[in-house]
């Protein structure tokens, strides 16, 4: 415990857990569990740059809380998802984790890794990089559950081939 | 006159004006690439371009960098104040020179043998200025700068250029379609508007026009999102136990049901003007009663005055179609530029616009109910959209069927001078109005 209260955290717990959301997320049976992995008030989050600072200050390729994600992924659950016919598939690769430390302001542990997302559909495979930077609070049956996933895309605010339907 | 790489015989003008009849189109006018240059050639270079917001450039210097029909082209702040549009095309070999889409410069440098420009495009300077001695490349020879576009105006801080020096000015052109950016810009307390940082970028693998036909398409909401808005449904249904405290922006998604003809949908009459222009009635209700929304609309009224801040509040718009190159969604500040690359690929870049003077909370409610949901590289809406151009593009390369119908409603259109009006939303009036112009812009020999 440090000096806040806080409990030691153990790197590979934290990797761990990061590793157990790319696999929820890869998996469409497991979509349900990956949208539990945030908090009721936790949110996902694209900025178009690096350089922004808000979350609704100025636009965003993805701001989702857990209803809007819940909106999105029952589309592509569902039947009439035209786009989703054929199907998307993708996998994550996720590595380069560090624990950066705690937010001065709620005490959440922030994580930084980075990522590589492989998103397949109908003859075409489309490749997406970059760094996503999580902020976890203890709880849930993961052990730890998200506030806010922020991802920046190394093509943020390129021309994309193709509307993303995976998210990172 | 172009002859095609087919074998085929080339594009005569009966040819041509056979391709379009007043019911229907013909299946080429989506695939064939020589008609698609011609199309560069006698729409794309004789019409008015979009081509940025003035508050893109806001100092001395400062540029962005685009394409019209495929020219590229710079927007640039002259130390004089005024925004200059010129081609991004050194005079010496050709070399754009500049690369990045936004930047500041005290000159345009050529990245290849260092002849610079002024943000105005004169030629500043050549390195060894000695070996041009007699010839035609002088400094002050505004043959040798970064050429401006033949035409350029500006609206409200849009501006647009056009490759042809005739025709008519911009507000003839944008005739009663203007409305679509009067309606954006008034909504500002301020009067105005300005964009936020950059933009939405996606590639359609379709026609350009497939875009255009699907913007006032009040039949297609049901079917082609449907998968969405029964995600809401369910979504609100399963979380809210008050269909009241259901947030406003999955009410919105939740709207679009099958086509029905007693919807909403059908009484969004699209009004639709000459070029090919026209707008649909909004169907999103967009004042709300929340704190922001209010704080907001008092602030319009303060400014302008309760009768002509009412009138600003009220007007609902859903898409304005400026054609060929605009859509605008002005009730929540978006504008889809469309930059045709190829017969079947097409750019669609998507500016989010600030009202000046609103309300901290209220821009971030128009950010979450629109930028960030149908007008993103990763929307859930529009993701069918496209899904269905692709699939018209491919299907029309069957030989079955030689034609596309535009034919619901057909012979229901109002017609009053040069505009035609729908009677009832969900009529093909406006692809109607936007092929007949299409056809006499095609009839013109470039």
């Amino acid at each position: 415990m440090d000096a806040n209260g806080n409990q030691h955290v153990d790197a590979r717990d934290v990797e761990r857990f990061l590793f157990h959301e790319a696999r929820c997320q890869d998996d469409p049976a497991r979509w349900d569990e990956w949208l539990e992995l945030f908090a009721d008030d936790g949110f996902y989050w694209i900025p178009y740059s690096r350089a922004q600072q808000d979350d609704l200050d100025t636009p965003s390729i993805v701001r989702e809380d857990k209803v809007l994600l819940a909106v999105r992924y029952g589309r592509l659950r569902h039947p009439q998802a035209w786009a989703q016919d054929p199907e998307t598939r993708a996998c994550r690769l996720v590595g380069n984790v560090m624990v950066d430390g705690r937010s001065a302001e709620t005490g959440e542990l922030i994580v930084r890794s980075t990522f590589q997302m492989l998103e397949f559909r109908a003859d075409k495979t489309i490749s997406y990089g970059g760094w996503a930077e999580h902020h976890l609070v203890p709880g849930g049956p993961a052990g730890w559950q998200i506030r806010r996933k922020r991802v920046d895309l190394i093509s943020g605010d390129g021309a994309y081939e193709e509307i993303m339907q995976a998210l990172p | 006159m172009l002859t095609t790489s087919m074998g085929r015989e080339p594009w005569t003008a009966d040819a041509i004006a056979a391709l379009v009849q007043p019911d229907r189109v013909h299946r080429s006018v989506y695939t064939d690439p020589e008609l698609f240059e011609l199309e560069l050639e006698r729409i794309w270079h004789q019409a008015w371009i979009y081509v940025g917001h003035e508050s893109q450039v806001r100092n001395t210097g400062d540029y962005f960098a685009t394409e019209i029909a495929r020219n590229p082209v710079l927007m640039a702040r002259h130390s004089d104040g005024t925004v200059r549009v010129m081609f991004n095309r050194c005079a010496h070999k050709g070399v754009m020179v500049a690369r990045a889409r936004t930047g500041s410069v005290r000159s345009f440098v050529c990245s290849y043998h260092g002849w610079s420009y002024g943000t105005d495009g004169a030629l500043k300077s050549v390195p060894l200025p000695d070996g041009y001695k007699g010839t035609l490349v002088q400094v002050g020879n505004p043959e040798f700068g970064l050429k401006p576009l033949p035409r350029v105006a500006t609206y409200r801080g849009f501006v647009f250029a056009s490759l042809s020096g005739e025709g008519p000015s911009l507000t003839e052109f944008l005739g009663p379609a203007i409305v679509g950016f009067d309606d954006m810009v008034e909504r500002a307390p301020d009067g105005e508007v300005e964009v936020y940082g950059t933009c939405a970028r996606t590639i359609t693998h379709a026609n350009w026009k497939l875009f255009f036909e699907n913007q006032l398409d009040a039949v297609h909401a049901g079917v082609t999102h449907r998968s969405l808005a029964e995600s809401a449904r369910d979504v609100g249904r399963s979380r809210y136990s008050d269909p009241a405290q259901v947030p406003k922006v999955v009410q919105n998604i939740a709207m679009h049901e099958p086509p029905d003809a007693k919807s909403f949908w059908t009484k969004l009459n699209s009004s639709n003007y000459r070029y090919g222009h026209g707008f649909l009635g909004g169907y999103q209700e967009h004042r709300g009663q929340d704190s922001a929304t209010l704080e907001y609309e008092s602030l319009v009224k303060r400014n302008h005055g309760e009768a002509e801040g009412e009138r600003r509040l009220a007007r609902n718009l859903h898409h304005t179609v400026i054609y060929p190159c605009l859509s605008i969604q002005s009730q929540f500040q978006q504008l889809r530029v469309v930059k045709p690359i190829a017969a079947n690929r097409t750019l669609v870049e998507i500016w989010h616009f600030r009202l000046k003077g609103a309300p901290r909370e209220f821009l971030r409610r128009n950010i979450a109910m629109a930028a960030n949901l149908a007008n993103t590289p990763a929307t859930p809406v529009s993701c069918d959209d496209y899904e269905n151009w692709y699939r018209a593009q491919t299907g029309l390369k069957a030989q079955a069927q030689e034609w596309v119908s535009i034919h619901r409603n057909f012979g229901d259109d109002r017609v009053e001078g040069d505009s035609v009006h729908s009677r009832i939303g969900t009529s093909e009036a406006f692809q109607r109005n936007q092929y007949a112009a299409w056809a006499e812009y095609m009839k013109q020999e470039a």
